[in-house]
């Protein structure tokens, strides 16, 4: 846990913003004005400027890329989505809900029916007012008949939405979900204008920057909305997006001053950055994580003995030490992370134990037998790496792991949930109902391992309607024992989110969920010239 | 113009293979879309849009009838119009050929004829080690070390070009210098070699030394007695390496993050966008045709012999 004066010093240097800094010290049990008159001393007095240009350079730029929120494609695609519109609720550092578009909200009786306000004050880009119709019309494109929307699936859940007025909006759902304001701050469902449709070229959103030249694949630009509701931004007059795939090339135009803020830095990369006086690194620990998948229901992994062998086996420091060079945090064979609120302290933490492994493995009679593992970067830099420490742990243990690297461009089609051991990795979701349903609940299509266990889903189900906090914290915990002791997913580590930044550019604050404060920087970032 | 129409063949069969080829690959456009997030119903949901169950020739027989009658088609990926999304990338890869083509073909050709004047001098041997050494290092390597020295520590030129419209001249031309001159180590050694080798060729006929007795100056036997008569194997090797700059230099797109023809098409591949990916073949297969007749037309211009056939 960061002291109070870490988290100065990480505010002085700009590690983190003056909101998460504020959320932090009131963790740690500060009061608003302790934090706020901290925040008013002349060491913290930089106040934001406005003007300038921001250049991103990211990963990836698709020409699949859209403007139309139900068919965001790359990581690019998804910080245009805050660029330029807004959703209706916002996630805080710490996973909670924020208001955003809606400035408040009541749930019903069992947590199946939810009442959300929304702001009176918000205008569009092309100064209409943003209404009750707006809101009912976008999250009902993402279930439309034929709809392609990745978020299709827990947007079903609303069963019925009514407007009361211009800023009351009811939401009934198909079963109670105490999760439902969480689930509206996914990066998916953003608010577009009622009736809009046409996406090809621009678009009108409610965000803090309006859209000024977008050509899917290779050049996006946006331009401040002078407009905007919130206080916290914009700043900076323009941001161009630039896409550079390869990593080498992305660095070097940071380091050269190309561009000046960088998305995705791979851990080996980090002392190149380190060295450079004119640029600082942005370190958000996260719940994304690296795992390995075995399933089962097929050969040889459904041997709760081979599988028991290899929890044992897998030596996780090592893997967060040297692969991912400390950049990351140890994983427990479930997929919650310490960064979440719901993490429970009270599974026992497994440890690298050649002995057992090599106990189990020869009860399993697999013992120097060869295992087909599929490996490959397809699921985040470093799981082929990963891997590789994995079967060298392994074969200490006398499990003889037999490393398969299949083409990327079919990874997930003709390997993933195919083959009965491979490497896998999830982004982190924002809470762990969403995790849990989506690659353990017996009958989801992305169940990896072919987890199936009744007391599991029933767990689930019941957290899902109840909304008291340490009640649900229990039962989360009971679920991520179960996992730990029968499933057939080894974490193999969480890895922090980093990217980077010139000196000058500054109000980038981390968060757990994404990358550059949860994909959301362009509103708070400013430039010191 | 039979060459001219079994160029035009030769276009309809690479498309064809390059047509078979993407259907063996695994996975169909629907999953590389949809990729982790694949569900049996938003896989059907865009197979149908796509079009994607109607027999292999069917695609192919609707996709080639829209060809010829001028319309490119549409990305299957994007849905963006194929013209559109070719015109800036096919402008910045001809453009990127051809300054390289400017500096490399000249430069080769006088870098070869400097060789052969004396074979095994010391001039010799310094442009073949220099040349030679180029060519055997890996691009990226070159690319990379150039990037480290001129945009990272010296900060005289960007590291990656990143064109757009709008930038003035000067601007590009920043952009475009570190990319040309990898591009020129690349293709430069090839051409010389052969220069080298076509000119002492010529030097050691007969002829050559009949116009040594006569008392021509050493000049104007290598630019009017020699040169011409070497000019069919350099207008051949030429061509290849002119062929190479549109289509094979997916690397130097890559780490320079240059926005052209060889990357669109190996992404599309990933994608499985077949439209995007045979417009890419067809391009290439083109220039191919047209460079290697191009080449022969010289040769026939060049040589006498051929010009006027008995």
């Amino acid at each position: 846990m960061a002291t109070e004066k870490d988290l100065i010093q990480a505010l002085h240097s700009h590690k983190i913003s003056r909101r998460e800094f504020m959320l932090r010290m009131a963790a740690l049990g500060a009061t608003a004005t302790t934090a706020g008159s901290l925040l008013s001393s002349p060491a913290f007095a930089m106040e934001p400027k406005k003007g300038g240009k921001i250049t991103i350079g990211v990963e990836a730029m698709q020409a699949k890329d859209s403007l139309d929120p139900t068919s965001y494609f790359s990581t690019a695609n998804i910080m245009m989505g805050f660029t330029v519109y807004d959703s209706l609720v916002n996630r805080g550092p710490d996973l909670q809900p924020i208001p955003w578009l809606a400035e408040s909200w009541e749930v019903g009786a069992d947590a199946s029916e939810w009442v959300f306000q929304l702001r009176k004050d918000v205008l569009w880009h092309d100064g209409k007012p943003f209404t009750a119709d707006d809101v009912i019309y976008s999250c009902g494109r993402h279930v439309a008949e034929g709809s392609e929307s990745p978020a299709k699936g827990y947007m079903s859940q609303i069963a019925e939405m009514t407007k009361d007025g211009d800023h009351v909006v009811k939401f009934k759902l198909t079963a109670p979900n105490a999760d439902f304001p969480i689930v509206l701050s996914d990066t998916r469902v953003q608010i577009s204008q009622n009736g809009y449709e046409d996406f090809v070229n621009t678009t009108v959103g409610t965000g803090p920057f309006k859209v000024k030249e977008w050509i899917a694949g290779s050049r996006y630009r946006f331009e401040r909305n002078d407009n905007y509701w919130g206080s916290d931004g914009p700043w900076v007059d323009e941001i161009e997006v630039v896409g550079i795939g390869d990593i080498t090339a992305r660095v070097n135009a940071l380091l050269s001053g190309d561009i000046n803020v960088m998305l995705e830095l791979d851990p080996k990369a980090v002392s190149l950055i380190e060295r450079n006086k004119k640029v600082d690194l942005i370190r958000s620990p996260s719940g994304a994580f690296v795992n390995l998948a075995m399933m089962l229901d097929r050969e040889p992994t459904n041997n709760a003995d081979f599988r028991e062998a290899m929890k044992y086996a897998v030596n996780r420091e090592q893997i967060v030490k040297n692969v991912f060079k400390g950049y990351g945090s140890v994983g427990n064979d479930h997929p919650i992370s310490p960064t979440d609120p719901y993490f429970c302290g009270d599974v026992t933490q497994r440890m690298y134990d050649p002995d057992k492994a090599r106990f189990h493995i020869k009860k399993a009679g697999l013992e120097n037998t060869s295992i087909d593992l599929y490996a490959s970067d397809v699921p985040g830099a470093g799981s082929l790496a990963a891997c590789q420490v994995v079967q060298q742990s392994a074969a200490a243990a006398g499990i003889n792991l037999n490393l398969i690297q299949p083409p990327a461009d079919t990874y997930w089609s003709s390997v993933w949930i195919q083959k009965p051991m491979v490497v896998s990795g999830w982004d982190m979701r924002p809470v762990p109902d969403l995790m849990f349903s989506i690659a353990f609940k017996g009958d989801s299509d992305w169940n990896e391992t072919k987890f199936a266990d009744d007391k599991f889903d029933s767990l689930l189900l019941e957290a899902r309607s109840t909304v008291d906090f340490d009640k649900r914290k229990g039962m989360y915990c009971e679920m991520q024992q179960i996992l730990q002791d029968d499933g057939g997913h080894i974490t193999l580590a969480f890895r922090d989110i980093l990217d980077a930044k010139a000196k000058n550019v500054h109000g980038i604050s981390s968060h757990p969920s994404g990358p550059l404060g949860f994909y959301q920087f362009a509103r708070t970032v400013w430039i010191d010239s | 113009m039979q060459r001219l129409l079994l160029g035009i063949a030769i276009l309809f069969v690479v498309s064809l293979l390059i047509f078979i080829g993407t259907e063996i690959l695994p996975g169909d456009v629907a999953q590389a879309i949809l990729g982790q997030g694949a569900t049996p119903e938003l896989l059907e949901n865009v197979r149908v849009r796509l079009g994607l169950h109607d027999p292999a020739p069917v695609r192919y027989f609707r996709w080639l009838g829209n060809l010829v009658s001028g319309n490119l088609g549409a990305s299957m990926v994007s849905g963006a119009d194929i013209g559109q999304l070719l015109g800036e990338r096919v402008w910045n890869t001809f453009m990127l050929a051809g300054v390289t083509a400017l500096i490399a073909v000249p430069l080769a050709i006088l870098l070869g004829l400097l060789s052969a004047i004396k074979p095994n001098s010391l001039m010799d041997r310094t442009i073949s080690a220099v040349s030679l050494s180029l060519i055997s290092l890996p691009d990226f390597l070159i690319a990379i070390v150039l990037v480290m020295v001129f945009a990272v520590k010296l900060s005289w030129l960007p590291a990656i070009a990143n064109l757009r419209p709008g930038l003035d001249f000067f601007e590009v031309a920043r952009m475009m210098v570190l990319p040309v001159t990898v591009l020129v180590f690349t293709v430069l050694a090839h051409m010389v070699r052969m220069t080298r080798t076509a000119v002492i060729n010529v030097l050691s006929s007969p002829a050559t030394e009949m116009a040594i007795l006569k008392g021509v100056p050493r000049w104007r036997l290598l630019l009017v007695h020699a040169l011409p008569n070497a000019l069919a194997p350099i207008a051949n090797v030429v061509a290849l390496n002119l062929a190479f700059l549109i289509s094979g230099i997916v690397v130097v797109e890559t780490l320079f993050n240059f926005s052209g023809l060889g990357r669109l098409m190996v992404e599309s591949v990933t994608t499985r966008d077949i439209p995007v990916v045979q417009i890419c073949a067809m391009i290439f297969c083109t220039v191919y045709v047209l460079l290697n007749l191009f080449a022969d037309v010289i040769s026939i211009v060049s040589n006498p012999r051929l010009r006027y056939p008995k």
